[in-house]
């Protein structure tokens, strides 16, 4: 009688309903009013926002064949000298699937071998250029933490912006990883580089 | 009463047509409205499903990545779709994102997320969007879209309504032109029953203007009136028929009752006759009791007439016969002149009471001839003449010459007399009697005998021609039997003639009778021999003695025969007493003439007779019947039988000694 409701003209007494319902939510929302608020995130919360953006980035990446070795192979998201953030994402992807696929969360230090990596993420503390070095050439999303230095040639960059933690993209650094980033993403992003990679 | 009718019958045709157009546009509009607002709606659903499914699929990245701005200009893309009233993008909490308001739309209060769906809330449409990525659901978006259902749905019943009321106005002005096409057939049928009803007419026939129900109708109504035609038809011939039954019994029930009044005439006639007849039966019976009564006393009269002369004739024989007086000869010449006297009464009187008996049995026998008056008045004259001269009487006699009767000779002189005899007889000293015979103005000849007696008065006359009376002189001093003038009328009548008689008391009476006259019927010549017959014939030479023989068996007749004879000194008289014996002495002395009585002992008259023309010798020999059976059968008879003559007792010594006469010159001629 009330979400499968078809009928163009609903009854008075469906409307009383409607509204009934209405006034329900109403006061259900006064009393769990727990929205989060459009403020500056916190560190705790930006560590938690990274993870889920860590995360959510995969849903818009298309990674060729070739990256996974059998079909139901986990996309493996490795942390390179983030541990904290390893573990936030853990909690993030716990029973999560991306692209119909596994998330597996890979805790990565230097001199750590890189195979078999789809996304990695460089922290600040580490030497980015090996860990992205290592992946050069390789389909893998690799994205860079705020702070590092513009040299740090990653696809995705984080970027605090105001407070609120926001991203750049670089399309030429997809595509020479023959990564395909959906035109959604760059939507959300804060800058797009198109072609002009360092 | 049709009007109303038509009108009624028009209101309807026009009233089903209205209705019926207006439920079909009723129901096609609502028909129509249904289909379009479910597919309007089905297609607004369809199209805010993907609408929200699209902008979920945009905003997804805004919400995964938390970009509140982006949602926002995401959402704001709604305003290209004016429908869109308002949009809410919810986060995976529930808690609002981005919200989109149309232009000039109040703003309202967030709902509660619901599970996805489409429904319409009031003249809006809800649409509730969760936006899932890889599992996940990221917020759900909320959409409120002004479906417009209401105003489409207003517009279709604004349209349905101006249609309908056109296609009324089109239906009522094609119904009301059209219902005429449908009535007016209707409206002429009822026209034609009406005038059959009126007119009695039912040759009428509707016109079949169509091949539908109206034409049905026209056809059933024909068929109809076909079928009452002819049954009409037929009651009619019935009624007619019954009416022309109705004449024809009635014109049998007159003629019944013309036939029953005739009945009724005719039983009333035939009562009245029957009536007439018994009367005259009472009549004749009295008459007859008259008759018999007279009879009667004619019967002891009669006795008594014929005792009175015998009375004299005995009397005065047994003085003559008486030896014991000497009797004088002039008084034995009276006496004898008493008794014979007495003795011609007797006779008379049995003549007259034999005609009577004649003419009452019908067996009188008449030669009618042509007679002459003349003659006739002459013989009555000589013959009544003594009688008239002795009572000094005169009588005169008219002369009839030429006149003639159609009569019988004996019985006319019979008649004459009798009127002559009583003319002289009743007629007083020194009276007269006239004669007269004159032709009648019916052409017959009437005679008339008047007197100068006493005449008769009218009782008298009423009696007159009845038998046996004698109107008061049966103790007068003239003889008479009462036989005469009833015999002289039967007489006159036998002759087809009529008789009566005028009288005047104390002048006299005239008698008369009517007979056929005979002029130019025959010549008189009859009557001549008659007379010439009648004469008295001289007696025929003698020569010698002729014999005579007498078979007689009465010795009284036998006398009296005997001395008839003597007196004829020519003729000599044998007798036998028995038909036998007269036979043989005839045989044995051939006698001339024959006197035959036929009542004899043993062998009859007839008998002998027989015998005697049997025989040769006697064949030739008259023969004379003497007998006392007077009837004039018997004398046919034995004229018939071969007698020569046929007397009668008492002979009349006269015609005896005539018949003997032309016995004896037959004999005569016979022997030659």
């Amino acid at each position: 009688m009330t979400g499968s409701r078809r009928t163009p003209w609903p009854s008075a007494w469906a409307r009383w309903g409607w509204v009934w319902l209405a006034a329900l939510a109403a006061g259900a929302a006064w009393a769990v009013d727990d929205r989060p608020v459009d403020t500056a995130d916190t560190p705790e919360t930006e560590l938690r926002t990274k993870a889920a953006y860590l995360y959510k980035f995969g849903a818009f990446v298309d990674w060729p064949a070739k990256a996974f070795p059998s079909a139901d192979a986990p996309v493996v998201i490795a942390l390179f000298e983030a541990d904290a953030l390893a573990d936030e994402l853990s909690l993030v992807v716990g029973g999560r699937r991306l692209q119909g696929r596994p998330v597996a969360v890979r805790k990565l230090h230097a001199g750590d071998p890189m195979a078999g990596v789809h996304v990695l993420f460089v922290g600040r503390g580490a030497d980015p250029q090996d860990a992205l070095s290592l992946v050069r050439g390789q389909p893998v999303l690799t994205v860079a933490d705020t702070a590092l230095p513009s040299t740090v040639r990653s696809m995705i960059r984080f970027q605090m912006i105001d407070g609120r933690l926001r991203f750049d993209v670089s399309l030429k650094a997809a595509e020479q990883a023959s990564l395909g980033i959906s035109a959604r993403l760059l939507a959300v992003a804060h800058h797009v580089d198109t072609g002009t990679a360092p | 009463m049709n009007p109303p009718v038509q009108r009624t019958v028009s209101r309807k045709l026009v009233s089903v047509a209205l209705l019926t157009t207006l439920v079909v546009l009723v129901l096609s509009i609502a028909a129509l409205c249904a289909h379009t607002l479910r597919t309007d709606y089905r297609r607004l659903t369809a199209d805010m499903r993907v609408q929200s499914e699209l902008m979920g699929h945009m905003t997804a990245p805004a919400l995964a990545f938390h970009d509140r701005a982006l949602a926002r200009n995401n959402l704001n893309l709604l305003r290209l779709r004016p429908e869109v009233l308002a949009a809410t993008l919810y986060d995976s909490h529930g808690n609002v994102f981005a919200t989109y308001t149309a232009p000039e739309q109040p703003a309202k209060a967030p709902v509660e997320v619901e599970q996805d769906g489409v429904h319409v809330e009031g003249g809006e449409l809800v649409v509730f969007s969760r936006i899932v990525q890889d599992k996940d659901v990221l917020g759900t978006l909320h959409l409120r879209v002004d479906h417009g259902l209401y105003d489409r749905l207003a517009g279709l019943i604004a349209i349905g309504l101006l249609v309908t009321a056109i296609a009324m106005v089109v239906a009522y002005l094609l119904s009301t032109r059209l219902h005429q096409a449908v009535t007016a057939p209707i409206l002429s049928i009822a026209e034609i029953a009406r005038d059959v009803v009126e007119r009695r007419d039912y040759s009428r026939r509707a016109s079949k203007a169509s091949d539908d129900e109206i034409g049905l109708l026209a056809d059933s109504f024909n068929d109809m009136l076909s079928e009452i035609q002819k049954r009409t038809e037929a009651l009619e011939r019935s009624n007619q028929e019954i009416a022309r039954e109705v004449g024809e019994r009635s014109l049998a029930q007159q003629e019944v009752m013309r036939l029953n009044a005739e009945l009724e005439q005719r039983v009333r006639e035939r009562t009245l006759q029957l009536e007439a007849i018994n009367e005259q039966l009472l009549q004749a019976k009295a008459v007859a009791d008259k008759a018999n009564q007279a009879k009667s006393e004619f019967l002891s009269s009669m006795s008594h007439e014929l005792r009175t002369p015998l009375n004299a004739i005995l009397g005065f024989t047994q003085l003559l016969d008486s030896d014991a007086v000497p009797i004088p000869t002039a008084k034995r010449h009276e006496y004898l002149n008493h008794i014979l006297k007495a003795g011609k009464h007797l006779l008379v009187l049995i003549n007259e009471v034999l005609d009577l008996a004649k003419v009452e049995s019908g067996t009188l026998s008449l030669s009618l001839e042509t007679v002459s008056l003349s003659e006739v008045f002459r013989e009555c004259r000589e013959m009544i003449e003594p009688t008239t001269t002795q009572r000094r009487v005169r009588m005169t006699f008219a002369p009839a010459s030429g006149l003639h009767v159609v009569a019988d000779r004996t019985r006319l002189k019979q008649v004459l007399l009798n009127l002559l005899s009583n003319a002289v007889k009743y007629n007083r000293e020194g009276g007269a009697v006239a004669v007269e015979g004159r032709r009648s103005a019916s052409g017959r000849v009437r005679v008339t005998v008047q007197d100068t007696g006493k005449g008769l008065d009218a009782r008298q006359r009423a009696l007159l021609f009845q038998p046996f009376n004698r109107l008061g002189q049966e103790a007068g001093p003239e003889e008479g039997t009462g036989i005469g003038l009833v015999v002289t009328k039967r007489l006159v009548e036998l002759m087809d003639g009529e008789i009566g008689l005028t009288s005047t008391v104390d002048v006299g009476s005239v008698f008369w009778f009517e007979l056929a006259s005979g002029d130019g019927v025959s010549p008189d010549g009859a009557p001549a021999d008659g007379d010439t017959r009648r004469d008295p014939s001289p007696l025929p030479p003698a020569e010698g003695r002729r014999t005579v023989l007498y078979v007689e068996d009465n010795p009284a007749n036998l006398r009296l025969v005997e001395e008839i004879v003597a007196l004829r000194t020519d003729l000599r008289l044998i007798s036998a007493a028995e038909g036998g014996l007269g036979v043989t002495m005839a045989q044995a002395h051939r006698p001339d003439v024959i006197l035959m009585d036929l009542n004899l002992p043993g062998m009859g008259g007839v008998e002998a007779l027989e015998r005697l023309c049997d025989d040769p010798r006697t064949r030739d020999i008259p023969v004379i019947a003497l007998t006392a059976s007077a009837m004039p059968r018997d004398v046919d008879a034995g004229l018939a039988m071969g007698f020569f003559r046929y007397l009668t007792k008492p002979l009349d010594v006269a015609v005896f000694l005539a018949a003997l006469d032309d016995a004896l010159a037959e004999s005569v001629l016979r022997a030659r």
